[in-house]
């Protein structure tokens, strides 16, 4: 069976060309880019209708997606007019009989549609907002700058191995004691008080973040930017990343600063500050005895082989030392538990997210999550994501014998995946009150 | 038997002076007369079908069907699309008409409105010209729409051509659940009309306004439409028993077996909208669905079939969807609760078939069936306090081989109009996850500040129950216990276990 796979990938925005014979202009990004540019204009055509079609029904919530019996089409609105459309086409399986038959939802489509949003926010981070492109370079500029960004980043894409972890888009955190977090964030600190030209700092670990003074959102994009392109963490054996090794920009006694992780070479970012302002940053990546920090600076000085080696030895002594005394905090993972136990914890406030799954989804991987199970908590997830939704706790029997736990309280929510075929409802919940007990609030109900 | 009800493939009314005849049932007389006038054996009135100027559009963006259709076709529909889109802009749709729960819009395949739940079908053509645009737009890319969503709108696309059936739904249902409810639509419309006559029209005629021969047939839909929201019938896709000793529902049985002769294929008992036994054709089963499309068109007209004895062509789309069943309709009392329905191949069978009612209510009277069901219907439905548990606060139960439910009357906390849409929805809620076609479960147990619901799918039966949100996991499973025993204890009352047969 062929996987699930991306057909179509469309940017466009209905104001560019509101004439009959303009429709051109409206297209900002197609692939594939060798359709027939009459085809592109009919299905965008179809995309403009259904979003103005469902507008009239429901005023105010835009289309989300359409469901037909070959593809999924999924809408974004990322800015106002500038419209995202994502189709994929549904594996086709051939029958006994010799029909072919579509394989129905092998992934959830609330999983792609963060996908989707993901794509959006990593060009932003990037290159900005699509209006200010416009604005300041013209509708020309911004078709350049997406089709070399998709151009990259449609290459490293694999929707089928979409984990479910993507769906919360977390920031893994590093299991750190409170006091060695402390140090951490007085080393970032220290940085930024000692080069006023470094307005913000990331320090991860093992490709787990410690400490960020971005918001939530930038850091979750940047983290999982670099870990991606620096292949931090663990990544499933099936699937190395393809991209060439980062050769070091500098090698400098404690470590080493990295060229950047971008294919246009560019080290710029946008930064979302807390004002809501956005502002045009530089990224230096810096990695030393495990950890690897990525500064930002508001401007590139002239001499940058001088700041990077201020940088080495002020924060190199500091990390080595930090490094030498980690103390993790116990894990809860699977080594604790019997391995049929597997478990997700989100926190919606500060996005910290914690699991014994891989970031990494794999097929042939043992730890991977079973599509049924994926569902089930993608859907749970949905439910959970809802304002209404103050408290709850759900527990599930999937149809292949495993069971899913989840709870909700004070904006946190837990999963639990449990595989025990003869389990029954009360010694599930046992099993689970009992792992509980490690998380905050999470109590399961007797 | 099917062969009989192949050969009377137009509805044909035979009615006489002595048989009272509603008024409703006028209609459908007059309306399958002007069937056969219709039909394509007679060319010349076929042309009188009107297209007026704002139609023309629309049939402009008919879909053609089958076979790919040429770019210069798509483009044309592409433009027809936008210039419709430009159009919807201006015409105002109120508010309150948007901001209903659940729409429910019924058009053929050039666009002509037939039905809609909310508001009136002309002021809708626009909108129903926009949807059968964005269909055929879709199927130039060899594809089918399903559905759409927006927000917590889901917009669901049933395509059955010559007619194409949407929902806009803003409660808590699945889209597959949403389907399903299309389906019922679907029946029901093929009840009124049957397939192969609506095929025949559109073969020859793509604009004919289907309205004409659904003339008084949006009671059925609105009081299906209604029912929808708050029957479980249609959720579990079974129907409810009227809870009779079983004693006395074998006597009814019985009783209704006195009405055997030529061509009759099934005979049923209703009260109060609750089925109390059904004799059938050895080798002809009454689809569930079928039951439901006749009990709703039952319990949608019982006030116009009043008294007498009316006579009725029926299309049951799961027992032949291209033939008419005539159904002979009466009630049995005063009140109009107990309905005798007679389902013939016969068209010509109605005198025969009143005959066979004045055997069956002899026969009924004989073993005071009628009184024990006017006893059973008044006492109601039991409560749920009757089970004894006092943390289940509802619950409902499917037997799943003969698709049949019970379940308590509504009773404190869901004594109020609100709290009982608000529990309806969440067992909507719990069939949608229980069902889901992309991740079916066996056991769906939540826990919220307001109750503690469990669903759990077994072999033979689906249990969905409603608990004090206090119990404790060990208290609703034996409550679970507890309950399927005193189901199954009473199992001969509340389920109709045996159909006899002719």
């Amino acid at each position: 069976m062929e996987p699930i796979k991306l057909s179509s990938m469309v940017v466009y925005n209905s104001t560019f060309g509101p004439k009959e014979g303009e429709e051109e202009k409206k297209i900002l990004y197609y692939y594939p880019e060798n359709e027939s540019l009459y085809k592109k204009i009919n299905n965008i055509g179809l995309c403009e209708a259904l979003v103005q079609f469902t507008m009239t029904l429901s005023p105010g919530v835009p289309c989300e997606y359409m469901h037909t019996q070959k593809h999924d089409y999924i809408f974004y609105e990322a800015e106002e007019h500038y419209w995202m459309i994502m189709v994929l086409s549904k594996p086709v399986t051939v029958t006994s009989d010799g029909k072919k038959a579509t394989k129905e939802d092998q992934i959830s489509t609330s999983a792609c549609r963060v996908v989707l949003k993901e794509v959006y926010q990593r060009f932003h981070l990037l290159h900005g907002l699509f209006s200010y492109i416009v604005h300041f370079s013209g509708v020309s500029a911004l078709k350049d700058k997406l089709l070399e960004f998709f151009k990259e980043f449609l290459s490293s894409l694999h929707l089928s191995e979409t984990s479910v972890l993507h769906v919360f888009r977390g920031l893994m955190y590093c299991n750190l004691d409170n006091f060695t977090l402390l140090k951490f964030q007085s080393c970032a600190n220290t940085i930024q008080s000692k080069f006023d030209t470094i307005k913000h700092c990331i320090i991860t670990l093992n490709g787990h973040m410690v400490t960020s003074s971005l918001l939530e959102d930038d850091s979750q994009v940047i983290v999982s930017l670099c870990t991606e392109k620096l292949s931090l963490g663990k990544l499933s054996a099936s699937r190395k990343p393809k991209i060439r090794p980062n050769k070091p920009m500098y090698q400098l006694h404690h470590g080493k600063f990295l060229s950047s992780i971008f294919q246009s070479g560019s080290d710029r970012v946008f930064i979302t500050l807390k004002s809501g302002m956005i502002e045009q940053m530089h990224m230096l990546i810096y990695q030393a005895f495990g950890t690897t920090s990525v500064f930002f600076l508001d401007h590139l000085p002239t001499a940058l082989i001088d700041i990077c080696k201020e940088l080495d030895a002020c924060v190199g002594p500091l990390l080595s030392s930090l490094t030498s005394e980690i103390q993790f905090c116990p894990r809860i993972n699977a080594e604790n538990y019997e391995s049929n136990f597997r478990h997700i914890f989100f926190n919606q406030q500060s996005l910290s997210l914690e699991s014994t799954y891989d970031l990494k989804h794999s097929r042939n991987c043992t730890s991977s999550v079973p599509t049924d199970v994926m569902h089930v908590i993608c859907d749970i997830n949905e439910c959970f994501s809802d304002h209404a939704c103050q408290e709850k706790e759900v527990i599930v029997k999937v149809q292949n014998e495993s069971w899913v736990a989840a709870k909700k309280a004070n904006k946190k929510m837990l999963f639990v995946v449990i595989n025990s075929k003869n389990a029954n409802l009360i010694a599930v919940n046992e099993d689970v009150r009992r792992m509980s007990t490690h998380f905050d609030s999470m109590h399961f109900s007797d | 038997m099917e062969d009989d009800a192949t050969i009377l493939s137009t509805g044909h009314v035979t009615s006489s002076e002595s048989v009272d005849v509603p008024s409703d049932f006028e209609n459908l007389a007059s309306s399958n007369s002007q069937n056969s006038a219709s039909n394509p054996a007679n060319p010349d009135i076929q042309e009188e079908v009107f297209v007026s100027a704002d139609d023309q559009y629309v049939s402009d963006s008919a879909l053609s069907l089958p076979g790919p259709s040429s770019d210069d076709d798509i483009s044309f529909r592409q433009r027809k699309l936008t210039m419709l889109m430009t159009e919807e802009d201006e015409s105002e749709l109120s508010s309150s008409w948007k901001e209903k729960k659940s729409h429910i819009f019924v058009l053929t395949e050039a666009g002509k409105p037939v039905y809609s739940r909310h508001g009136c079908e002309d002021k809708l053509s626009s909108l129903m010209g926009v949807m059968v645009a964005i269909v055929s737009c879709v199927h130039d890319r060899n594809d089918t729409i399903r559905s759409i969503v927006a927000g917590n709108r889901k917009f669901v696309f049933l395509i059955k051509l010559p007619l194409v059936l949407v929902a806009v739904s803003s409660a808590l249902e699945t889209i597959h659940q949403i389907e399903i409810h299309l389906h019922y639509v679907y029946n029901t419309i093929i009840s009124v009309v049957s397939l192969s006559q609506l095929n025949r029209i559109y073969s020859t005629q793509k604009n004919y306004d289907l309205r004409r021969l659904l003339t008084g047939t949006d009671k059925f839909l609105d009081h299906l439409c209604n029912s929808m929201d708050q029957d479980p019938q249609y959720l579990l896709r079974a129907v409810k028993c009227l809870p009779l000793a079983g004693h006395m529902r074998d006597f009814v049985g019985q009783s209704l077996q006195q009405s055997k002769t030529d061509d009759l294929a099934f005979a049923v008992l209703v009260s109060s909208g609750q089925v109390v036994s059904i004799c059938r054709l050895k080798e002809h089963n009454l689809d569930t669905t079928d039951l439901q499309v006749l009990l709703n068109l039952v319990n949608a007209s019982a006030t116009s079939f009043h008294a007498g004895e009316s006579w009725l062509p029926i299309c049951l789309a799961q027992f032949n969807p291209s033939g008419f069943l005539h159904a002979h309709i009466s009630f049995l009392d005063e009140k109009l609760q107990t309905c005798l329905i007679f389902l013939s191949a016969d068209r010509d069978a109605f005198f025969t078939l009143c005959e066979c009612k004045k055997k069956v209510v002899a026969k009924l009277n004989k073993h005071k069936c009628l009184e024990a069901i006017h006893l059973a219907y008044s006492k109601a439905d039991y409560t749920v306090s009757k089970v004894g548990i006092p943390e289940l606060w509802h619950f409902l139960y499917k037997t799943n081989n003969i698709s049949q439910f019970t379940c308590p009357e509504f009773s404190v906390p869901y004594h109020n109009e609100k709290q009982r849409q608000r529990l309806f929805g969440l067992y909507q809620e719990m069939h949608g996850k229980i069902h889901n076609p992309a991740a079916p479960l066996k056991l769906h147990y939540s826990v919220s500040d307001e109750e503690t619901l469990l669903a759990w799918v077994a072999s033979g039966f689906e249990l969905y129950a409603t608990f004090s949100p206090l119990v404790t996991k060990n208290q609703a499973i034996s409550a679970v216990d507890r309950l399927l025993r005193w189901i199954k204890h009473r199992e001969d009352e509340l389920f109709m276990m045996r159909t006899l047969t002719f």
